[in-house]
């Protein structure tokens, strides 16, 4: 057996044991763990009227959002603090206060400004990630090679010279790790104000299944939540790819 | 003149507190000439360098340049990791934004520098010595006026080294480049200088200065024999300050 089907094996069995027990004891094993068998029914009949492919589309699109915007925006303010020591320690702590506020207090917030649609969410999946981007940017600028940036100045390079050719390249590493954690950060919290207050998408999906005592339905909020997770990571590859060529 | 130095001090801080590197060193350095320093490790060749590059700033005392065009070859080679071999040789010519006729020479030295089949290559590919030639081109080719080279030979067989000497004995006449070359190795001091400056003592003076009698080209070309009297005269200078 090759290594690929040995790694099957374990699931196959967990599926087929939780099955068997949902099966044996649906009101109780059935009631609170649901079923494969069910989760796959309400699988199909999600995608045949559209409403799961529909949340499925509106957390991924809070997410990238929130991602996109906060990864971008946070990675330019924290190159551009290479160029301003004073800048940087002036909002250091503004930042850090920033990062250290856990996104759930601050989604009713967001929910009250922004309403309760998609902007609100890509907001938090903004606030989510910013705050990394601009350290991991910051720290990355900050640890290029000082002996480079002596040798480019020897050849009379100016300030934005250096920062283009120097800080940025060097910065990329760091970037690309602040991009990983990025990932997950700003769909946590698309999913959040989604928890919060929503109309549409995977955390509106789940907190109505918890209603109404659908775990089926609340392992699918899972399951789609892991399967955007994965497709954000697709999309972040080809950096990871450039950005590491060289080291 | 092409470089002054005058009265130049410089001081390290240390934990035992300001340690002064120079005793004040005055010295010109001319166009059309290589004016080896020689000295031991630590006497400050490579800070005295970085003062001239601008990179470091004296305590005391000032240097005057007649060009801010200055190619630096480091002790290490600092190549730039993520850029291919050509475009580490480029690197000075891109920031001074020079001619293609720039490019043209600089791909010559590499392909004359065994270094042709690596341009596209990342430098972590390179042996040390090679990654050394390569930082030796991009100083070349960033059309300098003053050539700084600290110990550039350092990881070079000896059949490159030969080749590199010739080269850089061949460039400062042609384009009436102000050499400065650091190195600990007497006999490739008295090889290649026209002017030797032996460092010494502490803090750091100029305990010899030598101007050779024999035309480099000539050294280069000939006998070795030309310059051991001259090794002889650095070693009797060096062991009356030990």
């Amino acid at each position: 057996m090759t290594t690929p089907l040995k790694a099957v094996v374990p699931a196959v069995v967990v599926l087929m044991a939780w099955e068997a027990a949902s099966q044996w004891r649906p009101a109780t094993y059935g009631f609170f763990l649901g079923s494969p068998r069910g989760i796959l029914a309400e699988v199909v009949a999600g995608i045949r009227d559209g409403t799961l492919l529909r949340h499925i589309g509106v957390t991924g699109l809070e997410a990238l959002a929130g991602f996109a915007i906060g990864t971008a925006l946070g990675t330019i303010v924290g190159l551009t603090f290479w160029y301003s020591d004073v800048a940087y320690a002036i909002a250091k702590p503004y930042l850090v206060a920033l990062g250290a506020v856990p996104i759930f207090a601050l989604a009713p917030m967001m929910i009250f400004w922004f309403g309760t649609g998609m902007f609100s969410k890509i907001v938090m999946g903004f606030l989510s990630t910013f705050v990394i981007a601009v350290l991991q940017a910051r720290n990355g600028a900050a640890s290029a090679d000082r002996d480079l940036l002596r040798m480019a100045r020897s050849f009379g390079a100016s300030r934005r010279d250096v920062f283009v050719r120097i800080i940025v390249p060097s910065a990329s590493l760091w970037v690309l790790a602040g991009i990983r954690l990025n990932v997950g950060m700003a769909l946590l919290g698309a999913f959040v104000g989604e928890l919060v207050s929503s109309r549409a998408g995977l955390g509106h999906l789940i907190i109505v299944a918890e209603g109404l005592f659908n775990v089926n339905q609340i392992w699918i909020g899972i399951l789609g939540m892991i399967l955007i997770a994965l497709a954000l990571q697709a999309l972040v590859y080809p950096a990871e790819r450039w950005a590491v060529r060289w080291s | 003149m092409s470089v002054r130095i005058a009265d130049l001090t410089f001081t390290y801080p240390t934990a035992q507190g300001p340690y002064r590197v120079f005793s004040p060193i005055t010295c010109e350095f001319q166009p059309g000439m290589v004016s080896v320093l020689v000295g031991p490790s630590g006497c400050g060749k490579t800070t005295l360098f970085n003062i001239i590059a601008g990179l470091e700033q004296p305590e005391a005392g000032h240097v005057e340049r007649s060009s801010e065009r200055i190619g630096y070859v480091f002790q290490q080679s600092l190549l730039v990791p993520w850029l291919s071999v050509r475009r580490n040789a480029m690197f000075g010519a891109d920031l001074g934004n020079l001619t293609d006729g720039v490019y043209a020479k600089a791909n010559a030295l590499l392909s004359r520098y065994g270094l042709a089949s690596f341009a596209d290559a990342p430098p972590r590919q390179l042996s040390g010595g090679m990654q050394q030639r390569v930082a030796m081109i991009r100083a070349l080719a960033a059309q300098p006026k003053i050539v700084l080279l600290d110990e550039p030979f350092a990881h070079s067989d000896f059949a490159m080294r030969r080749t590199m000497q010739d080269d850089i004995s061949a460039i400062t006449d042609e384009e009436q480049l102000t050499v400065l070359f650091a190195t600990h190795d007497l006999h490739e001091a008295a090889f290649l200088a026209d002017r030797i400056l032996l460092l010494g003592g502490t803090p750091t003076r100029i305990i010899d200065d030598i101007s050779m009698e024999t035309p480099r080209r000539e050294r280069l070309s000939s006998a070795p024999a030309a310059i051991a009297p001259v090794v002889e005269r650095l070693w009797r200078s060096f062991e009356g300050v030990a």
